[in-house]
C-alpha cells in the first residue's frame, strides 16, 4: 500500500473537516437547532467540534505516522486503524441506511462526493487493518 | 516518573471505560428522544450519530490507555498524535463544562453535585496524565 494513499486520506479528512464549516450554513443548523432547548444545542455543537477534532487527529496521524500505519506492526497502530475502520465503515452504513433520504436526493452531487470519500476512507482503513 | 505515568494511563483507561458505561444512561435520564423530537430529521439523526461516535471515541481512548499504556509512552509519532488528541479532547471538555454549557436546566440535587464534582475531577486528571505523557515523550 503506497504512502500516497495515506496522504490522500489525510487531505480528504481535512476537506471533510472544512466541509463542516459550510454545512453549518447550508443545512440551516442555527435555524433548525433553535427548535430545541439551549442545552441540546450546546451538546450538538460540542459533539460536532469533538468529531472534527477526531478527524483532524486522524489527518495528522495519516500524514506524520504513515510508516507506522502502513507497517501496522504495533498493537497501537492496529488499534488505531481498527478505530478508523469502525468510524468510517459505520459512517458509510449510516449514510446509506440511516440518514434522511430527501436531503440526499436534493443534493445528488454532494451526496455522491461525500459517499465516495467515506467509502475510500473505510476501504483504506479496513485494508490496512486486515491485510 | 515513567511508572507513575504508566499507572496514570491505566487509571485513565479504567475511568474512561466506566464513563462509557455511565454514558449509556444519559439519553434516558435527559429524555433525549422526546426533547429532540422538534428537530428536523437530518439534525436529529446527526445528533444521535455524533453521540454514538463520541461514545466509541471514549471506548477507544479507554482501551488504548489501559492496555497499550506502554506504547503510548514509546514516543512514536502515532503515540504523540493520540496523546495530543486525548489531551486536547479533555481540555476542551473542561472548557465546555465551565464556560459553554448552560447548566441552569439541571436540577441542583446532591446527587447531581457529587456527579459533577467526580466528572470534573476526572477531566482534570485525564488532562494532566495525557499532557504529562506527551511532555515525557518529547523531553526524554
Amino acid at each position: 500500500m503506497p504512502k500516497f494513499s495515506l496522504y490522500l486520506a489525510s487531505g480528504i479528512l481535512l476537506l471533510i473537516c472544512l466541509a463542516n464549516a459550510f454545512a453549518f450554513e447550508k443545512l440551516g443548523w442555527k435555524r433548525n437547532l433553535s427548535n430545541t432547548e439551549p442545552f441540546f444545542q450546546q451538546i450538538f455543537k460540542v459533539h460536532t467540534l469533538f468529531i472534527v477534532l477526531t478527524m483532524l487527529a486522524m489527518a495528522v496521524a495519516c500524514f506524520f505516522a504513515y510508516d507506522e500505519l502502513l507497517s501496522a506492526e504495533t498493537l497501537m497502530a492496529k488499534g488505531f486503524l481498527a478505530f478508523c475502520s469502525i468510524f468510517w465503515g459505520g459512517r458509510v452504513i449510516l449514510h446509506l441506511l440511516y440518514y434522511d433520504k430527501q436531503i440526499k436526493r436534493d443534493n445528488p452531487q454532494w451526496n455522491a462526493l461525500f459517499l465516495t470519500a467515506f467509502i475510500y476512507l473505510a476501504g483504506l482503513f479496513l485494508t490496512l487493518t486486515f491485510f | 516518573m515513567e511508572q507513575i505515568l504508566l499507572l496514570g494511563l491505566k487509571i485513565s483507561g479504567i475511568s474512561q471505560l466506566l464513563l462509557c458505561v455511565g454514558s449509556l444512561a444519559i439519553p434516558r435520564c435527559l429524555k433525549w428522544k422526546e426533547r429532540t423530537a422538534t428537530l428536523i430529521p437530518l439534525i436529529r439523526e446527526m445528533f444521535f450519530t455524533y453521540a454514538i461516535y463520541i461514545l466509541v471515541s471514549h471506548l477507544f481512548f479507554g482501551i488504548v490507555s489501559f492496555w497499550l499504556n506502554h506504547e503510548l509512552l514509546s514516543g512514536s509519532s502515532l503515540a504523540n498524535a493520540l496523546l495530543i488528541l486525548m489531551g486536547a479532547w479533555w481540555s476542551g471538555r473542561i472548557v465546555c463544562q465551565f464556560f459553554f454549557f448552560d447548566r441552569s436546566g439541571i436540577p441542583e440535587t446532591p446527587f447531581n453535585k457529587i456527579a459533577e464534582t467526580i466528572l470534573v475531577t476526572m477531566f482534570i486528571a485525564l488532562v494532566t496524565v495525557y499532557w504529562g505523557a506527551l511532555l515525557w515523550n518529547l523531553t526524554r
